[in-house]
Parts: C-alpha cells; structure tokens; sequence
C-alpha cells in the first residue's frame, strides 16, 4: 500500500493524481554533460564540498535540512544547498580522505548486486549522523554477500537539479527509492532513506539509497601536545577493509566526534588528538559496528586493530517497498477491470518485426491473440479485431498499423507503457466492447536535451526529449514539464533497390508534450501524423511522357491524431481529467493513368470527454463523467464510370456515466456503476444503458490475494468492413444507423489474483461474453439498397486466461496460457430464397484460437546485457477448406454460351473454381514459434547505445498462412505459404 | 524480408512443401443462365475435377418451370452446343466431358423479362439440384438511340469513332449491368510501336445497380483488364474506337443469381469462389440476363451499316 502523503512516517512527495511518490528519477550511471557543468559550475562556487565526478552514487542534497524542506507535494527543485560558513571552520580537512569537508549528503548508492532485501540504517549516534546502505543478509554469515558491498566504494556524483517528484530508475533498477523523515529521530538531523514498498521484499539488483552525514564537528582544541591514533581496520580473514568509517569522539564533551575512512588496506589515522578518553567507532555496510574505548595521553600515538564481523541489520522504520507497478495499483484500487501493462523497458526485449513493437508485445499477453505472423493486428477473449479501442494518450488510432497490419505505427523509443484492458471494464469505458488499449506517451522529464535514436532493417527512427523551460512551469503554477518529438522512416524502398523495386515506405512523426499545472495537476498534448505510400507512379514509360507499360499506382493512407489533456486536482477533494481530441484515418488509392478509378476511406472523430472524482474518503470516491463525440466517415470506390461503394455517414455519441468506489472495510472492494449512451445517426436514435458492476474481496494478512467479479453491458457504434480472413488488410470504417445494429456486449467473468514478494503475481480468469450485432459483409448484398450491405448477427465467447508473472529481479516475464471457444452465427443470404435452409450459418470465427500459450523470458546480466525470449504456441486457427475444384466458367456475354472464365485463377490453361465445405470447420497445425533477443548497453561519456540482434523463429518453424489445394493433379495435393520464416535482424538504439 | 514474404510468391522461404492431400468431393456443378431473346437456352452440367477428369453429368433430368406451372423439359445435347471452343483440343492435363442440355426448339424464346423460373435438376444417380431466378426487367438503349429487334435483343449501326455517353434505361430487378465490348481488326499501328494487341480484344464494364445506367464508351470499359494488357493498349481507345475496326456492343441486365455468381465470394487462396446460387446436391449457377446488342460491323448480308445515333462530340 503506497503510504498517505500525510502520514508521519513518510514525507515524500507525492503525485495526488497518480498516487505515486515523489522519487528521483535518474539514470545513475550516467549524467548528461550539461547538468555536469551546472553542477560544477555550482559547486565551485561552493568549494567546501566534496565533489567525485565519477562513480555509482548520486548526491541528492543536504541532510536535514533541505530534505525536509523537499516534503511538499509540487517541489521541482533540490538545488544543492550551500554549505554553512560555519561548519567549513569546524572541518577537520586531514581527516577527509577525498580532501573536501563533509557535509550532509544524501547518496544513491548502487550496488549492481542482486540482494535479498536492504536496509538503510539512518540513525543518530553518538552524535554523528551515520547513514549507511547495510544489507539485510538472510544469512548473516553470507560472506560472499558482504563482500559485494565491500567491493563496491561510494564514490560521489551529482544531481544538481533532483526531482523528487521523478523515479529512480536506471537500466538495473526497478524499485522506486525515497527519503524520508525520521520520526523517530526527529529534527532536522534525522534521516532515512528508503526504498519504497511495503509489501514487496525487493530483489535488489541496482541502486539503493545511502547517506553518509558526516558532519564533523572539531574536538575542542586541547593545551596539552596533541597525539595522534592511527590502525587498521580487518574483517574476519584478517583482510584490510576498505572505506569504513571510523569515528573518533571524546567521552567527557559530547563534541562531535571525527571521522575517517579507512584506504585500501584498511588503514585509518586521526592525528592531532588531544588527550583524552576517546571512543573509537568503526562501522562498514554489512558488518557490525566495533567500539573500542581508548585513553590517549599527551603526545601518545597509539594504533589499534578492529576486527569487524559479518552482520546484517534492520532498522527499525525503514522500509523498502518495490516500485508500485501499474498492475499491482490496479490490483490494490480496482474493483474488476483486467489489465496487462507492458513497461517501455520490456518493449526491447519482446519480438517485434526488425524493432521493437509495441502491437506486437501485446499479442503475448494473456487473452489476446494474433493469426497471423504478418499482422500486428489482435484479437482479445473472442472478439473481432475492430472491437479493440486503441488509444495514444487516451485519443483514439483508428488504423494503428503500416502495410495492411505488418507494423504497429508506435515508436517504442516514445512509449512509456502499455495497458490493455481486457475485460471487466468500468463504467467509465465506452467506445469499443472488446478490449482497450492504451499506449502511454513518455512523460519523464530528462535532465537535459536527450536524443534518442535506432537504426533497424526495417526503419530508422529519433527522438528528441528535452524538459520544457522551468518559468513556463512556473508560469502555469505548476513544475516543469518535457517535451518529445519522434520521426520515424523506413527505407527499404532503397534496401531492395539492387534487386527489386519495391517503392513503399512510410512515415510517423509522433510529439508530446506535458508540464505542470497548479496543485499537481498536469496539461499534456498529444500528436500523431503518419503515412504509408505505395507509390508506383514511377514505372513504365511514364519518363518518357508517354502512357506505360504497366499498371500505375498511388497508394497512400495514415492517421492524423492531436489532443489535448488536463489532470487537476480541485479544491474539496475533486479532481477532473478531461480531454478533448481529433483522429482521422484516410487511405487513398489512385491510378495514374486512368483517373476515372478512385478509392478513398476516411474516419474521423471529434471527441471531448471529461472525467469528475470526488473523493469523500481513502474508501469512498464518486466518479461521473461524460463525453461527446462526432464520427463521420466517407467510403467511396469508383471505376469504369461506376461507383461501387460511396458510404458517406455520421453519427454523434453522448455519453455519461457515473461510478461509485467503495470499502467497506480493508477487505472489500465495490464498484457499482452504470453508463448511458445515446447514438444518433441520420433520423435513428439509439440508447444504450449499460449497467456495470465489479467486486473484490482481498485475502490473507496483507491482502495480496483477491476474488473478483465483474459483469456489465458495453456498446459499440461503429464497424470495420475489412475481412479478418486476409492476413493484411486495411480498415475500412462505417457507423452504425438504420441499416448498421451497434454491437451490444454482455459480459460477466470472475478470476482471483494475488501477488507475491519479489514481484511475484499470478491471475486467473474465467469469462462469458455475448456479442449482438456482430457484422461482416454482404457477398450477396442488394445493390439497389444500403440496408443489407452488412450481415448482422451473434457471437459468442468463453474462456479462461492464466497468468504467473515475474515483474521484479533479473529474471522477469510471464507464462500466459488462454484457452477460448468462439462462436459467430449470420444470416445466410440464401435463405431468403429457399425455406427449406436454415436461416444462420453457425462458425468458428478465424481468430477461434482454442488454446494460446506464451513464455515470456528476460534477463538482465551484470554486464548490462540482456536476453529475451519468447515461445508461443497456438492450437490450429479455423480455416475453410476448398472440397472440389472444378472447371470455371462464365456466360459469355456476346454468344450467350459458356466460356472459360477469363478471371480469376488458372492453371495450365484450366481455369478454376473452388467449392467451399463448411465455414471454418477445418484448422490449420498448431502454431508455434520462438524468438530471441539479445541486447548489450554500451556507455560510453556521450551517451550509451545498444546493439542488438534478434532472431524471429528460431527455429524455423512452418507455421501455415495458406493452404492451396490442387484437386486438379493425380493425386491431389496441398501446398501452401508459411508465416516468418527463421528471420534475423540487427539494429542498433543509441542515447545521448 | 517479411515484405516480400507478405507478397507471397517469391520467397521460397515462405513455401510448404507440396504433400499429398486427400481426394476432393465428386461435386455437381451447375452453369444455367437464361438469357432473353435466346432461341434455345443451355444448362450445362459437370463435376467437379476428380481424379484427373472432369465428367458431365449425362442422363440427368433438367426442367425449367414458370410459376403458373408450365414446364420446359431439356435435351441432352452435344455439349458444343453449350460451351464455345472445343474441349478436345484446349491442351490441357485432363479428361474433360461436359454434360449440355437444350431446351427444345419449340419451347421457342420462352424466356421473358420479369418472369420467375425455376430449375430442377436431378442426376441419373438421383442428385437434385434447385434453382430459380426473376429475370429482370427488359432495359432499351437510350444513346444510342436505337431500338433493339424485340426477338433477338440486337440491333445494327456503326458506332462512332469518339466516345460517347452511353446511356440505356432502367431493367427493375436487375442487380447489375455487365457492358462488354468486343473490338477487332485493329490496333496496327500500336503492333508497329512493339505493343502486344489483343485481336479480338474483349472489354467489360460493370454498373452495380438497376438505375446506375451510364457510362462513357468505350473510354470506361476495361476496368478488370487494366492489370492484363499493355497500358498503350487502353490509352489507345481513350478516345474512342479506332478508325476501321470493328466491334460489337452488349449491355447485360443481370438478376442477383447472376450477379452475385460474377462478382465471387469468400476469399479463398485455392482459387475464385462463386457465390452460389442454387441448393442440393451441387453448386452452380442459375441466374437470368436481358441483353441489349449493338453489332457495329457489317450485317451478313454485307450492307453498310447506318451510324448509331450519338450527338457528336463536344455536342
């Protein structure tokens, strides 16, 4: 449970919207170059501090006090405080082995070392404030484990402008780190640091926080001839430990006691020492303190050896929780709704086609599925692929694919995660029936002007990150912000030059830009152009100005999408998120030659939608909302002086909804709620009322188990007319209204969850849909009406997803296996004629994949390399298989008498017709497939990149696209075109 | 790769190997159009492709019936009676047969427009295939502006040589219109320039509704051959039909059986699939056609033919 902004416990910042804390995010082992400089420049004008350019640790700020004053809720900035004139006289500069003063210094401290737990011991002694990163060791006597920390040495870097409002995160790191308030200890001295999770032990395998307070307060100077003490520092094996910190304090004044570190042979010195009776305290991460007391005479050099042990220690208050993922807050806040999160940093290692796809990795969660390896397309729990809302920044894609379905047009470099709501929607989803995919822009805010960029087979592609000017935050009453601007080319169209021409290429310039309102609010924009062109105008004789030889083509389509977003937080416990957005999808197909041959498709959505939450209690919130939105859409195809299709239209949704979220008690979780939606198209009015209904009862001591429930009624008001049963095609978009039902979804599923330590969960899922008003199109439709153009019918689903997830250490993925039974049930257009035949036609769709199982595996090596894998198999997807060919023939339009068919297929001068045996009856082999990644960070003082290779089917499997049936040889035979082949690729990603 | 894997046929990647599939189903096939003004009408029956042979069904009984009752037996005839060309000398890896029934001489031209039919159809092993179809309403050629002989649906006039809007009036019940042209004895000069020719060269056009009953001749013909021939070839008749050749003019008024048999089916990559339109113990089609005929060649007794009436160009 993330811990309340208010709590005495923890004082972080906190993003109310979100429910996050405020964390530092940065990239530890790298700096960019111009915050470097600002951070010298800085600390030069300061010269008291002690500056270490390299190294694992990050300087956060001065202990006590400003971290303190960092607790507030909108802080931007941690500039590094200024070093007190008075301390610089107090600093005993001999003592200080990197040769600066101490002061208070909070440091990030990286281990690179998987660990089972960790503990930062923040606590006041003997007057000197001691923060140290000490590991809790399961086994105490866990030598090798103590030695890592050992090995590693804090050695100090800056971050001269933190963000406590950012993550922690670098390429090893997961967990989200934050400082904290002693209670306990109090003032402005006391200091934790922490990792955050509560419930979540932490695999530790990067950064931790430490902080090293070495606030040296002179001994009081003595008459008397000084002495001097120096030793050695030893571990059990008689070997020297290296940085302990050894303090020296005289009993009698409580002055603050001195303190060195010890050199690589565990050596340590204090000279000048008055006589006295002195404590001598030596400390190291991951042993256990050693005091020895020691009375010194005047002028008396003494030496001592201490001998430290092996020891782990937990301090009481400090907590280490892992980073809240997106799926465990779902857990925690959500009543019903089933949602799969895939993070930007997992995108990398997931199988895309030549570079990362974020479409792509979708199609290995559970519940979703793909039929064909050339398609970026999916399918989710039974439902048709233009049943998936898919959303960039919430602001609908209408076609998020290139080349018919073979890319997904996302950049990865410019996502920050995406979720896909597979089900148990709340009332606040409307749009689509089947599923909801969100594609979340990045919206982190860079120390500098980062570049990013990759290189691929397919594409090359940059982004260009930089945070937005701090007075225009300031300006708006809010923080700082980012902004990103992406582009993306393919090019080959160049690649197949030399041996074929092939002149297609396509295009995405994605941007977006977010910064702080007032109250932790935030306002963000979202862009999006895209295009595909297929242009063929360029062969032939057309240099020639005469008319070619072949066939010449434009084809041209893409989406254009921009929206606005604003998350404010309200007085009186409100909050409001509204947006309001334009997408359009257009595809154009012209022949050069003959203008008389058009097709154009156009979508487009003009769409507002506001979101209002009044939170009466942490267990009661209220959510209502509304939205508005105009869709109109133009399909026309003419050619030959005929006009096949023109399907022009419009229809408007309003929208509302209202949601109730309540505990009552820490076991239940309760979301009643209910949406309306009215449709208007034309004359025709329809009115949905959707009522929805989620429940989650929590077990065990900490909650981590849930069964829920969820059921409701969703709608849809518009169709795509592209055929599933082609592997690549386009969208092609109609609305409902008379002649077109909207789809009417009722849907019940229940399933238990339940997450483990070490970033562990596991779900299970089972789930009932109903679909009326499924479509496809009319083969015999009447083209002297519209109304029949679309057959409307049922469909139904059932099936059971499960999941076992690995989210946190070196080893991470998930195991996701879905078994479904689909059905859809149409009219047949041939019983209108004939009574004697059954008026449906009862099939298994082709996406009626019976079983789905993906393995999800990747790991990170010490040495920032990265593995990934993924192995999917599929049962056989439905087909229809050809019964009999027969000779093709055609009435001949000027004898009146047969003719061969000049259409179509032939073979050998035969030309062939199919006859088809039961839809969908047939099914092809099992699918299966493994690919693998393999990816290696560099850094380098520019920047880092990352070279990699990745291997689609491994092993060459023959997955069936087609089947071709030739009843025309003796025997007959079947042949057929398989999905990827064994395909390897290499890009590069590199970062500035 | 994927790109050209997507394209289908040049990867070898991409192909599964050719296995031996299991033998295909022994399928009745029915091809039955009744065309208006014809003097005898045509069923032609085989099977599918079976074990390297396509048989025709022969000895089946074949009628026609109108609604009030009245039947129309056929005939089995030679099936050159049915088919053009001849089966015995395409160069071809199978046996072929094909089984032609003919409606007698004195059922006479039975058909009419806007008239329901009925096809039964039972094989000598007692397969039963059903069929019917509205023939559509009877169109007139409005430009040109001729008129048809009302017996054979067929008129004679030269058409010019610049295009012309042609324009013929609405056949309720009709789905379609299939207009084709067939243009010979030409295209010399392209041949000279190494443009391959078609002679005769076959186009067609469609209109996809009874009241979609224009188009622009001949520039609009040729739609569903653009991707066969030299480009050169359609630029070639841009502006109308060449000087000296000759042509024939047929608008098709198509009922849905018909229609729908044209414009296919399903997508199945084992071949074209027809969309079909009767029911039993087979496939096939049994749709109904009212023609309009332009012949702009010489009639058989040789006379020149009078220009079809079309207002000139520009006017």
């Amino acid at each position: 449970m993330v811990p309340d902004r208010k709590s005495e416990a923890v004082h972080v910042v906190r993003d109310l919207r979100t429910g996050r804390f405020g964390i530092p995010e940065h990239p530890v082992r790298r700096l960019p170059r111009s915050l470097q400089e600002r951070f010298d420049s800085h600390i030069l004008t300061s010269p008291n501090l002690p500056i270490v350019h390299d190294g694992d640790v990050v300087l956060i700020g001065e202990l006590g006090k400003d971290l303190v004053e960092y607790d507030r809720p909108r802080f931007r900035r941690a500039e590094v405080p200024p070093v007190h004139a008075a301390r610089d006289d107090s600093i005993d500069r001999t003592a200080e082995p990197h040769g600066g003063t101490h002061d208070a210094f909070a440091v990030l401290w990286e281990l690179g070392e998987k660990v089972d737990d960790s503990i930062v011991d923040a606590s006041r002694r003997d007057g000197v404030e001691h923060i140290d990163l000490v590991d809790e060791i399961a086994d105490p006597g866990d030598h090798a484990l103590a030695e890592q920390f050992q090995r590693r040495r804090p050695v100090f870097q800056k971050i001269p402008d933190l963000r406590l409002d950012q993550r922690l995160e670098n390429d090893q790191l997961r967990e989200r780190i934050c400082l904290h308030e002693d209670p306990e200890v109090g003032g402005d001295s006391g200091l934790k640091v922490s990792a955050v999770s509560r419930r979540v032990k932490v695999a530790l395998r990067s950064v931790w926080v430490a902080s090293f307070l070495l606030l040296p307060t002179p001994v009081a100077a003595q008459q008397q001839e000084p002495g001097r003490l120096s030793g050695v520092v030893l571990d059990a094996a008689g070997e020297g430990i290296v940085d302990a910190a050894v303090s020296l304090r005289i009993t009698i004044t409580g002055e603050s006691p001195r303190i060195v570190l010890t050199d690589g042979a565990g050596e340590f010195e204090f000279g000048t020492i008055p006589a006295g009776v002195y404590i001598v305290r030596v400390q190291r991460l991951g042993y256990a303190p050693e005091e020895r007391s020691l009375s010194l005479a005047p002028g008396e050099v003494a030496r001592l050896e201490l001998v430290l042990r092996t020891v782990a220690l937990r301090l009481e208050g400090v907590v280490a929780e892992a980073a809240p993922d997106r799926e465990r807050e779902r857990f925690e806040q959500d009543a019903g709704v089933t949602a799969h999160v895939i993070e930007a940093r997992t995108l990398g290692l997931l199988p895309g086609l030549a570079e990362p796809d974020v479409m792509r990795a979708v199609q290995l969660l559970p519940g979703v599925i793909s039929t064909s390896d050339f398609s970026s397309s999916f399918n989710v729990r039974g439902g048709s692929a233009d049943q998936n809302l898919i959303l960039l920044d919430g602001f609908t894609v209408f076609n998020p694919f290139h080349l018919g379905g073979l890319f997904s047009v996302f950049n990865s470099d410019a996502v920050e995660r995406a979720e896909l709501f597979a089900g148990g929607f709340g009332a606040e989803f409307g749009g689509r029936v089947s599923s909801v995919l969100n594609i979340e822009s990045r919206r982190d805010v860079p120390d500098g002007v980062e570049i990013r960029g990759g290189v691929s087979m397919l594409a090359s592609r940059v982004l260009l990150h930089a945070p937005l000017p701090v007075r225009l935050g300031t300006a708006l009453g809010g923080d700082g912000g980012s902004a990103f601007l992406s582009f993306r080319r393919s090019y080959f169209d160049q690649l197949l030059r030399p041996i074929a021409d092939f002149p297609y290429h396509l295009a995405d310039l994605q941007a977006h830009a977010g910064i702080g309102t007032p109250n932790g609010g935030r306002l963000s924009a979202t862009a999006y152009a895209g295009r595909d062109v297929l242009d063929l105008s360029g062969f032939g004789l057309a240099d020639s100005g005469e008319a070619s030889d072949v066939l010449r083509l434009t084809w041209d389509w893409g989406n254009r999408l921009i929206g606005l977003h604003l998350e404010q937080p309200l007085p009186g416990d409100w909050s409001v998120d509204t947006r309001v957005g334009f997408s359009r999808f257009a595809e154009s197909l012209e022949f050069l030659d003959f203008g008389d041959v058009r097709f154009e498709s156009r979508i487009e959505q003009l769409v507002w939608r506001g979101d209002l939450t009044r939170t009466y209690s942490p267990g009661l919130a209220l959510q209502v909302g509304a939205s508005a939105e105009r869709l109109s859409y133009a399909n026309f195809a003419a050619g030959g002086g005929t006009t096949f299709l023109d399907l022009p239209g419009s229809g408007a949704l309003a929208g509302a909804y209202a949601a109730l979220r309540a505990r009552p008690g820490s076991r239940w979780l309760l979301e009643p709620g209910v949406r309306l939606d009215v449709w208007s198209a034309g004359t025709g009015r329809r009115t949905v009322i959707a009522p929805r209904f989620a429940l989650k009862r929590f077990f065990g001591a900490r909650g981590d188990l849930a069964v829920k429930l969820a059921l409701g009624r969703y709608s849809q008001f518009l169709h795509s007319l592209r055929d599933e049963e082609l592997p690549v095609s386009n969208d092609t978009w109609v609305v409902s209204d008379a002649a077109v039902p909207p789809v009417i979804s009722d849907q019940v599923q229940l399933g238990v969850e339940s997450f483990w330590d070490a970033g562990w969960s596991a779900s299970a899922e089972i789930y009932a849909r109903d679909f009326d008003g499924v479509t496809e199109f009319n083969l015999a439709q009447n083209p002297n009406i519209a109304s029949d153009d679309l057959l409307a019918g049922e469909g139904t689903a059932r099936g059971l997803d499960l999941e076992l997830r690995k989210a946190q250490g070196r080893f991470t993925g998930w195991v996701a296996l879905s078994l479904l039974r689909a059905s859809r049930e149409l009219p047949d257009p041939l019983a209108d004629e004939w009574n004697d035949l059954p008026p449906t036609i009862s099939y298994a769709p082709v996406f009626d994949r019976r079983v789905n199982f993906d393995l999800v595996l990747q790991y990170t090596t010490e040495r920032a390399l990265e593995v990934g894998g993924r192995w999917n198999y599929g049962s056989g997807l439905p087909y229809t298989r050809p019964v009999a060919q027969h000779f093709a023939w055609r009435h001949g339009p000027i004898t009146g008498l047969a003719e061969p068919s000049q259409q179509g297929f032939e073979r050998d001068g035969v030309p062939l017709g199919v006859v088809l045996g039961p839809r969908n009856t047939e099914r092809y082999p099992a699918y299966h497939r493994l690919d693998l990644t393999v990816r290696r960070t560099f850094e380098r003082s520019w920047g880092s990149f990352v070279p990699y290779l990745q291997v689609l089917n491994v092993y060459d499997r023959r997955n069936v696209l087609f089947y071709f049936y030739d009843y025309d040889r003796t025997p007959p035979v079947r042949s057929g075109f398989s999905m990827f082949p064994f395909l390897p690729a290499i890009g590069v990603e590199v970062a500035f | 790769m994927a790109l050209i894997c997507a394209a289908g046929s040049v990867m070898t990647a991409c192909e599964l190997a050719q296995v031996a599939a299991p033998d295909g189903e022994n399928v009745m096939v029915v091809e039955a159009v009744l065309r208006v003004g014809a003097s005898r009408q045509s069923v032609l029956l085989h099977r599918s492709i079976d074990d390297g042979a396509i048989a025709g069904d022969r000895g089946a009984d074949v009628t026609i019936t109108k609604p009030d009752g009245e039947e129309f037996d056929f005939v089995e005839s030679h099936f050159s009676d049915c088919i053009i060309g001849n089966p015995d000398s395409w160069q071809i890896d199978l046996d072929v047969d094909f089984a032609c029934y003919r409606s007698l001489p004195s059922h006479g031209r039975f058909v009419r427009p806007g008239a329901t039919y009925d096809l039964h159809v039972e094989t000598a092993d007692g397969q039963v295939v059903r069929g019917r179809t509205t023939v559509p309403e009877a169109p007139e050629f409005r430009t040109p502006a001729v008129s048809v002989d009302r017996r054979d649906r067929t008129a004679w006039c030269a058409l010019p040589n610049h295009t012309f809007t042609l324009t013929w009036t609405r056949a309720d019940g009709a789905w379609s219109y299939i207009i084709t042209t067939e243009i010979s004895q030409w295209g010399d000069e392209l041949r000279a320039q190494g443009v391959e020719v078609p002679d005769p060269l076959e186009l067609t056009g469609v209109s996809v509704s009874a009241s979609d009953t224009t188009l622009v001749f001949p520039r609009n013909l040729g739609l569903f051959q653009r991707a066969d021939h030299d480009q050169r070839v359609f630029a070639a008749l841009e502006d109308g039909l060449p000087e000296g050749s000759r042509s024939v003019l047929v608008v098709l008024a198509a009922d849905p059986n018909y229609t729908n048999a044209i414009r296919g089916g399903r997508f199945n990559p084992s071949g074209n699939v027809r969309f079909s339109s009767v029911v039993g113990d087979g496939v096939g089609v049994f749709g109904s056609v009212v023609p309009l005929v332009i012949r702009s060649h010489p009639s058989p007794q040789g006379q020149p033919l009078e220009p079809c009436p079309v207002p000139a160009p520009g006017g």
